[in-house]
């Protein structure tokens, strides 16, 4: 439990500045860092067995960012291709912390405050 | 010239003149003396006037070659006046009925329109039978050339139709672009219209296109619910911001 606790300081935070973490939000987090590369929306909506909607993922996904805990980049397409591009989500460093740390936290039993 | 002895024999009194353009005709009886025998003989002619018979009668003597002389011209009587009718073919046949209803029996009467009534009919049925026939055979030919006419069209190499429309979702981007931000737009609308025309355009090219509606409605209800909870989420902002 005690080496729980300090990987849980060692991250930065504290039972006070933990980001809220919503349950879609971390599981958008977790499917983001376990797969190890960008993934975009319907991506995401299949690979959730119905947590996600069609409907609220992007809403999800802008909150996140504007939160800084993922970010996002239009997909590079060759010239010829018109259309609107794939929008690719990666979780960023920080997001991955508060990963982690909600991840410790559950095991603490500790409770987050909202940012 | 002998007329003055012809004309000074007794002659009834000449009948008044019909008003009418044309002269009746009138039957004279002319007396001819033969020579030298001295006989008499009579001569019957129908003439416009007494001149006009003597003229006759002499010209009669001149042809014939005879010895004789023109005695004495006596009027009989005058015919009758000559009439025109404008007789008409039913008129015609009315006369004709009226002249020979007597002769013809009512047997052969009813020969007669039996005949006429078989052979109208006869002909109704043929002309039915006609346009049966025509009809059926035009029918045949139709189904024959319509047969033709679909495997010419059939091997005929196909025109690409020009269909021009509106990509699905344009309309709901625009909306988009009307009510929410240009974060909101780039950052939620844009992904899900993308999503939309991918999955439309799947299901389209699987040919399965009830699918494909059915994935235009389950998008434009996922847009009302993003909209709805944008907006949601951009009024909470606002509240948290004031309450700061």
């Amino acid at each position: 439990m005690s080496k729980l606790k300090s990987q849980f300081e060692t991250m930065g935070f504290s039972q006070s500045n933990l980001p809220r973490l919503s349950r879609k939000e971390e599981f958008v987090l977790a499917t983001l860092i376990n797969s190890g590369r960008e993934l975009f929306g319907l991506e995401l909506v299949e690979a959730s067995g119905g947590e996600l909607k069609r409907g609220t993922v992007y809403v999800t996904l802008q909150r996140m960012e504007e939160k800084g805990f993922i970010d996002s980049r239009r997909e590079a397409r060759p010239a010829p291709e018109i259309g609107i591009p794939l929008r690719l989500y990666k979780p960023t460093g920080f997001g991955e912390r508060v990963f982690q740390a909600y991840q410790s936290r559950q095991h603490l039993g500790l409770k987050a405050v909202p940012v | 010239m002998e007329v003055g002895k012809v004309n000074s024999g007794v002659q009834p009194p000449l009948p008044p003149r019909s008003v009418d353009s044309s002269p009746a005709l009138q039957v004279y009886e002319i007396d001819l003396q033969t020579f030298p025998s001295l006989n008499r003989v009579k001569w019957t002619c129908v003439a416009l006037n007494e001149n006009q018979a003597f003229k006759m009668a002499t010209e009669r003597i001149r042809k014939n070659g005879e010895r004789m002389r023109v005695a004495n011209i006596v009027f009989v009587r005058e015919l009758p006046e000559r009439r025109s009718y404008e007789i008409s073919f039913d008129g015609l046949l009315m006369k004709w009925w009226k002249d020979n209803r007597g002769r013809i029996s009512n047997f052969v009467l009813i020969v007669g329109f039996t005949v006429i009534g078989s052979f109208s009919t006869f002909a109704y049925i043929l002309k039915w039978i006609l346009r049966g026939v025509f009809g059926l055979l035009s029918l045949i030919s139709e189904a024959f050339l319509g047969t033709l006419r679909l495997v010419l069209i059939r091997n005929r190499p196909r025109e690409r139709k020009k269909v021009v429309t509106v990509a699905p979702g344009s309309r709901l981007l625009s909306i988009a672009d009307f009510l929410c931000s240009p974060i909101s737009l780039e950052l939620t609308f844009r992904p899900i219209v993308r999503d939309l025309r991918s999955e439309y355009l799947a299901a389209l090219a699987l040919k399965r296109r009830w699918k494909a509606k059915w994935i235009r409605v389950r998008y434009l209800y996922s847009f009302i619910a993003a909209m709805g909870l944008n907006k949601l989420f951009s009024l909470l902002k606002e509240f948290r911001s004031v309450g700061r």
